[in-house]
């Protein structure tokens, strides 16, 4: 079965022209009902034709602002993300390597050296127990460094909440 | 009322220029071109997925890849046909990533219409069901040869296929087109004579 036909251009063109069927050649009408090649040519030709000019009106297309401030917001998030990219890989880099050291300092070490140390560091610590009676005998022996604390901390709890509002 | 000092007017200058230079392409530039194009790559991205909300979404990337490719293009009909060879691209891969095409259904009151609407709707779902049975490729070539007036050239570009070969898959999707339609109205002619 051959895949062309000379005639294909001229049924094109009378389709396209909207010639076809009615006012265009009668020689080339009768040459489409006999060659399979044009015959199918001119039906698909006029039935696509067909959905192309109906389909023209359906659908609301997005007006050209929507879609441009929208491409815009889009390639400032990739702009932002592709910029954080490289810090985010450092940061995994540092933090694998944070761990493979601890890893490999912690098996360097020989058995029960680790627990010993910290046994040691704990029992050299001065052992000491902050009663209220310890309380009561410093304020009463300096009486205005309760005030002095006091005063303090109605002037800078305010201040610490203005910043932080201020900040949000 | 809050001041605005002059180091924060520079800010916003700073901001808005920053965001113009985002794209090669300026907002007029972009403007014109979408208005010329959009409503028919709408058209082909629905008749590509079969679709309308895959389509519409479809439509939005397409135009922001384009937009964001920044590619030198010699004219208008190079940027066209980049904008096909994009939304091609992303249909097939919507379809690969299984967002599969699925047919709308016709409301009865269209169906039961008098005349020529009742008629042009029945043609339009035997075409849509007709060529939901080709491949994608298939209907893309079709659409951009017959609705869109592509030349083989611009279709080989487009679908990433070998201009030579543009002419051979045309007519094999055509003859497949033409049989699957003949069915379709086969099979309603039987149907309405059973009935």
């Amino acid at each position: 079965m051959t895949c062309e036909c000379d005639r294909e251009q001229d049924v094109l063109d009378a389709i396209t022209a909207r010639r076809w069927p009615d006012r265009c050649d009668q020689e080339l009408r009768e040459h489409v009902n006999t060659c399979t090649v044009c015959k199918d040519l001119a039906e698909i030709t006029v039935a696509i034709a067909a959905e192309r000019d109906a389909a023209w009106s359906d659908g609301n297309i997005p007006p050209a602002g929507v879609v441009w401030w929208h491409a815009q917001l889009r390639a400032r998030e990739d702009k932002a993300r592709a910029a954080t990219r490289p810090v985010a890989f450092v940061h995994g880099v540092a933090a694998s390597v944070a761990v493979w050291l601890i890893v490999s300092i912690y098996r360097a070490l020989p058995a029960g050296y680790l627990s010993e140390w910290v046994t040691s560091i704990t029992s050299s610590l001065p052992r000491y127990t902050f009663t209220m009676a310890d309380v009561v005998r410093i304020t009463a022996a300096a009486p205005g460094i309760l005030l002095v604390l006091v005063a303090v901390w109605l002037v800078l709890a305010p201040v610490a909440i203005y910043f932080a509002a201020v900040d949000e | 009322m809050s001041e605005v000092t002059l180091s924060e007017i520079e800010q916003l200058r700073a901001e808005a220029t920053s965001a113009d230079a985002v794209f090669e392409m300026d907002e007029a530039a972009f403007r014109a071109l979408y208005d010329r194009t959009a409503r028919a790559l709408r058209m082909y991205l629905v008749r590509l997925t079969a679709n309308t909300d895959l389509a519409d979404d479809l439509l939005q990337e397409t135009y922001y890849r384009f937009l964001r490719a920044r590619a030198p293009y010699e004219s208008d009909a190079h940027r066209q046909n980049s904008l096909f060879r994009i939304a091609t691209n992303l249909a097939l891969d919507s379809r690969r990533r299984g967002t599969r095409a699925r047919l709308v259904a016709i409301p009865d009151e269209q169906l039961t219409a008098p005349g020529d609407l009742a008629a042009q709707t029945m043609a339009r779902a035997d075409l849509a069901r007709a060529m939901l049975r080709l491949k994608p490729r298939e209907r893309a070539m079709l659409w951009l040869a017959y609705a869109q007036g592509s030349t083989h050239r611009d279709i080989a570009g487009t679908l990433g296929v070998k201009a030579q070969s543009v002419r051979l898959l045309l007519f094999r999707a055509r003859h497949k087109l033409a049989d699957l339609l003949r069915g379709e109205r086969g099979a309603i002619s039987n149907r309405g004579g059973a009935s």
